[in-house]
């Protein structure tokens, strides 16, 4: 994705920025990448892509030409006080030294019990130092070198999982439809719960065999789920999985319910557990009707727009 | 360095000098730096489009523009205005600027009377 490309240029303009001029920075620049990029692709009659990104930061000039002309700004060690705390332990230091020396000179006889505390105070100084500075020098690397980076990072991450259509959550969606798949038909007869409240309360079977006849239908709509999942990848009309997705939530939430007006498999629980566990599925049902309209809405600005980002912008 | 090397630094330098005060000229009303670009390559002053962001900063830093991040719509946009003071000196650097365009004219005539 082009994203990798523009933190790459960002970072190589932003890297020896402070954390608050490199956010402001990367964020105006990112803007101006996004906003040269559309413009051109729509000159061009083409998608945003690698291509057009690459040639909108050719436009842009050499990241190290941008960055020295950026007005620079206090440094870390400046606008963080560390010089100056270093400075007053050094001077203090240096006093308890001074005043060593003068006794040394003037007091040669008593100066044994004072000197070893001077030498432990200037010990303790030193150290102090060493401390202060090494917070100063993780605090530095986490400001200027990980912060920004990290979250630009974890924002990209997060756009992808809300994208419906990125790879990641493609991929993602399918690794967890075929785990979940395989541990519902391996180890449904083995999912313990507890079969009531108190000091009686005892793990039960969730499920007694009666629930196999809903296992073919749990793994079709698994099936079905990773096919609209590739649908996404392959065709062009995102419109037409998003609308196979309003399906799929449909038959989830049917298929719910059927398990609800069936439970419990197991007569060994409490009303109370079994009153609970229904609750829990009437939600699941109205999770699912949420998502059917969700999914049902998303299809919709597919097909007007041709992705939900676009129809943001108009 | 060839003559090409030698005009491109000299235009570059006018070109930069220049654009400050075309940015502030443009600045009586709040732009972006995209908007900003589109204006100066409409006006004839193409440049780098990155050079732009750290001219803005510049002057920001001055005092001669404020700022203000615009994050209603699809992305963030930081729109730039001209301050009062910001004003004052564009005022006296257009004369400035009017004052040296008027002399290199004279120049010029001067330069191709004597010829």
């Amino acid at each position: 994705m082009y994203d990798k490309l523009i933190d790459d240029y960002l970072n190589d303009v932003t890297k020896d920025m402070g954390a608050e001029q490199r956010n402001d920075v990367s964020k105006e620049l990112r803007t101006h990448i996004l906003d040269s990029a559309d413009a051109l692709a729509a000159e061009k009659k083409i998608p945003v892509d690698d291509v057009i990104v690459r040639e909108v930061i050719s436009k842009m000039g050499p990241a190290e030409k941008i960055a020295a002309m950026y007005p620079s700004k206090e440094t870390f060690l400046e606008k963080s006080g560390l010089w100056k705390v270093v400075q007053v332990l050094g001077g203090i230091a240096v006093a308890f030294l001074i005043v060593a020396g003068i006794l040394w000179v003037v007091a040669p006889d008593v100066l044994a019990m004072p000197l070893s505390i001077i030498i432990n105070i200037v010990f303790a100084l030193a150290l102090a130092m060493v401390v202060i500075t090494a917070i100063f020098l993780v605090i530095y690397v986490y400001e200027s070198r990980l912060k920004v980076p990290y979250e630009a990072r974890l924002h990209r991450l997060n756009k992808s999982l809300q994208d419906a259509t990125s790879p990641l959550k493609v991929w993602l969606t399918v690794a967890m439809a075929v785990i979940g798949l395989a541990v519902i038909t391996i180890f449904w007869p083995y999912i313990p719960f507890l079969d009531g409240f108190g000091p009686d309360g005892r793990l039960i079977p969730l499920f007694t065999p009666d629930f196999a006849s809903f296992i073919p239908y749990i793994i079709i709509l698994g099936l079905f789920n990773i096919a609209i999942q590739l649908l996404y990848l392959s065709l062009r009309q995102k419109w037409v999985p998003s609308l196979l997705d309003v399906v799929l939530s449909c038959c989830n939430g049917l298929l719910t319910i059927w398990i609800l007006t069936v439970f419990p498999f197991n007569p060994g629980f409490t009303p109370i557990i079994v009153a609970g566990i229904k609750v829990v599925l009437v939600f699941a049902v109205i999770g699912c009707l949420v998502d059917a309209a969700k999914k049902l809405w998303q299809a919709a600005q597919f097909f007007i727009h041709g992705s939900p980002e676009k129809s943001k912008a108009v | 360095m060839s003559m090409e090397d030698i005009f491109e630094r000299f235009e570059t330098e006018v070109k930069r000098g220049a654009m400050q005060v075309a940015v502030m000229c443009l600045l009586e009303k709040e732009r972006y730096g995209y908007d900003i670009i589109k204006s100066l390559k409409d006006a004839g002053l193409g440049v780098e489009e990155g050079t732009l962001y750290p001219i803005l900063r510049r002057l920001e830093d001055e005092k001669i523009l404020t700022s203000r991040w615009v994050t209603e719509g699809p992305r963030p946009r930081k729109y730039y205005a001209i301050t009062e003071y910001g004003r004052e000196i564009r005022g006296k650097l257009l004369g400035s600027m009017k004052s040296v365009s008027s002399a290199i004219e004279r120049l010029e005539s001067e330069m191709n009377g004597g010829n």
